[in-house]
């Protein structure tokens, strides 16, 4: 059974924040796909997923967030994404969404890159 | 020297960061093969386990649209469309033209052809399936099969890498789709195991268990909506409940009431009756519906038999255990009826029957008090016996003409009669 997955959003300046801590998959994922919905109907436009680095994403929870980057391209937003260990980078990077989205080592790195 | 050194430590690096390219793609793939098998084990119904598979698949490979479609091939039609980042209206067109007359087409591809856009022979061979997928960006398809009238496919978008699906994904989303079959033929079984409890707990309550497993295991369609049927109906009252209810406390009325039903129904069940209803001390059963039954008279008088049989070993007890002794009259007639489920759905709703000839076997039951006779039935179930009485087929029981009896909207009246078996189960017990 999947663990449960946190989610808490917050504000820094005009940026909108996705935290995220536990296992994200098919299931628990609809709760960032809600927090995203949520954000995108206050016209939001940067928006940062910061991700808990023991967080776990499965192919589900891959699929997520392929929506969302693909759905941010029609609403003109940017996505970054930080707090992602390497080996779940390396799989974003071979599944195609660092080709849509970026991927920072450090919050602070990725505000100040909006 | 040292420059030739250098040229050779590059490439094996290049070579090496492939190969741990190629590994960490092979891991994250059979990561998934773990994980969906992990994931759609818990899931019950056919619907959650493709909307899962299909997320599961889109995240491996990074597709940025996709669809699982689910083909009766039987019904030619859609039963289930799971989809994620296509327009409804392109789904909408995608189930018409399937349902239409593609279907043929898309079932005519099955086993191992997994259809790309990408190469160019199955492109020119499969040009109009490749159109019709074309409809939801889906350039990719992957059949399966779940059983022999249920076919399905998984349809991709392309990557978001850009990159074609190799061979080797080929053989990944071959594996998926067959882990997915199997999960919705379970469902499926797991689904038509609760139907079947289902629609055997609610057709118990007044079905025989035979006539019950030959709607679920014939999936005889079983109308319940208003029909024209010739039946045979059986009313039995107790003779003598009024005074039993003032003698005995309520507790004791109940408890007896409940061992008489108990002891009627069994008898009706037995020779596949359907019991309407109790009202008060009343039982009301009919034959012919909702399973057509050709022998439905002969079936009711044996089962006016049996009853009467019963009784009488009911009352020996009753009077050895000192209990009042009641009897009770047993009416039957045959004809036509309106059968269905009569009331307001949702709220009281009973298949049951109405018409004259219902009303007829009411009055007859009630005539057996003024003839002092267990047993009468009329002229029109003697009709619809009478060839197995000539046959012999049933056997050791008299019949005596009575009377006349009046029947509303109809110049002639119906010849009703005595029904009684000839062999003495018991002697004879007076109160």
């Amino acid at each position: 059974m999947n663990k449960d997955l946190e989610i808490t959003v917050s504000h820094k300046g005009d940026v909108s924040i996705i935290n995220i801590a536990g296992e994200v998959t098919a299931v628990t994922g609809e709760a960032i796909e809600k927090a995203y919905a949520d954000l995108s109907g206050n016209n939001a436009k940067k928006i940062l997923l910061c991700f808990e680095e023991k967080s776990y994403i499965n192919s589900g929870g891959i699929a997520i967030l392929i929506g969302m980057v693909s759905e941010s391209k029609k609403r003109e937003q940017i996505i970054r994404i930080t707090g992602l260990s390497e080996h779940f980078q390396k799989i974003f990077h071979m599944v195609g969404l660092t080709k849509y989205t970026q991927i920072f080592p450090s919050e602070e790195l990725a505000l100040e890159n909006f | 020297m040292q420059g030739k050194a250098l040229h050779t430590s590059k490439k094996p690096a290049r070579e090496l960061e492939e190969s741990q390219r190629e590994l960490e793609r092979r891991i994250f793939h059979l990561k998934t093969l773990f994980d969906v098998s992990k994931e759609i084990v818990f899931l019950k119904t056919p619907i959650d386990i493709m909307k899962t598979l299909l997320m599961m698949i889109m995240g491996t490979f990074g597709s940025v649209c996709g669809v699982i479609v689910l083909i009766n091939t039987q019904k030619r039609k859609i039963q289930e469309v799971a989809q994620r980042s296509i327009p409804q209206s392109s789904i909408d067109a995608l189930s018409y033209a399937l349902e239409t007359g593609y279907s043929d087409k898309i079932s005519a591809i099955t086993g191992p052809h997994i259809l790309c856009i990408s190469d160019s022979t199955q492109r020119t061979k499969n040009k109009e399936v490749f159109d019709l997928l074309s409809l939801c960006n889906i350039h990719t398809w992957i059949p399966f099969n779940v059983n022999d009238n249920l076919i399905g496919g998984i349809g991709l978008g392309d990557k978001m890498t850009g990159d074609a699906y190799t061979s080797d994904d080929r053989e990944l989303l071959s594996t998926l789709s067959s882990q997915g079959a199997v999960a919705i033929q379970n469902a499926l079984l797991l689904e038509n195991m609760k139907r079947e409890e289902l629609m055997r707990a609610n057709l118990s309550r007044y079905l025989s268990p035979q006539i019950v497993e030959h709607i679920i295991k014939k999936d005889v369609e079983v109308n319940l909506g208003g029909k024209r049927k010739v039946i045979t109906i059986l009313f039995m009252d107790i003779i003598g409940f009024t005074s039993l209810s003032e003698r005995l406390q309520p507790e004791e009325v109940v408890s007896f009431l409940n061992e008489y039903f108990k002891e009627m129904s069994e008898s009706i069940f037995r020779w596949q009756g359907t019991l309407d209803k109790f009202a008060g001390d009343q039982i009301m059963a009919f034959w012919g519906a909702p399973v057509a039954q050709p022998d439905h008279a002969e079936l009711a008088v044996r089962c006016a038999l049996d009853v009467s049989k019963k009784l009488d070993v009911l009352r020996q007890g009753w009077k050895r255990e000192g209990k009042p002794i009641v009897d009770c009259g047993i009416g039957l007639n045959t004809g036509e009826v309106l059968v269905g489920n009569i009331g307001v759905e949702g709220m009281k709703m009973d298949y049951t029957v109405i018409g004259d000839t219902v009303n007829l076997a009411s009055r007859v039951e009630k005539l057996t008090r003024k003839y002092d006779t267990r047993i009468l039935i009329t002229k029109n179930t003697l009709a619809h016996i009478q060839g197995s009485l000539d046959a012999n087929k049933i056997a050791h029981i008299k019949l005596t003409d009575l009377a006349e009896v009046k029947v509303k909207g109809k110049e002639k009246g119906v010849r009703i009669y005595k029904l009684e078996s000839t062999k003495n189960y018991l002697k004879i017990i007076t109160d």
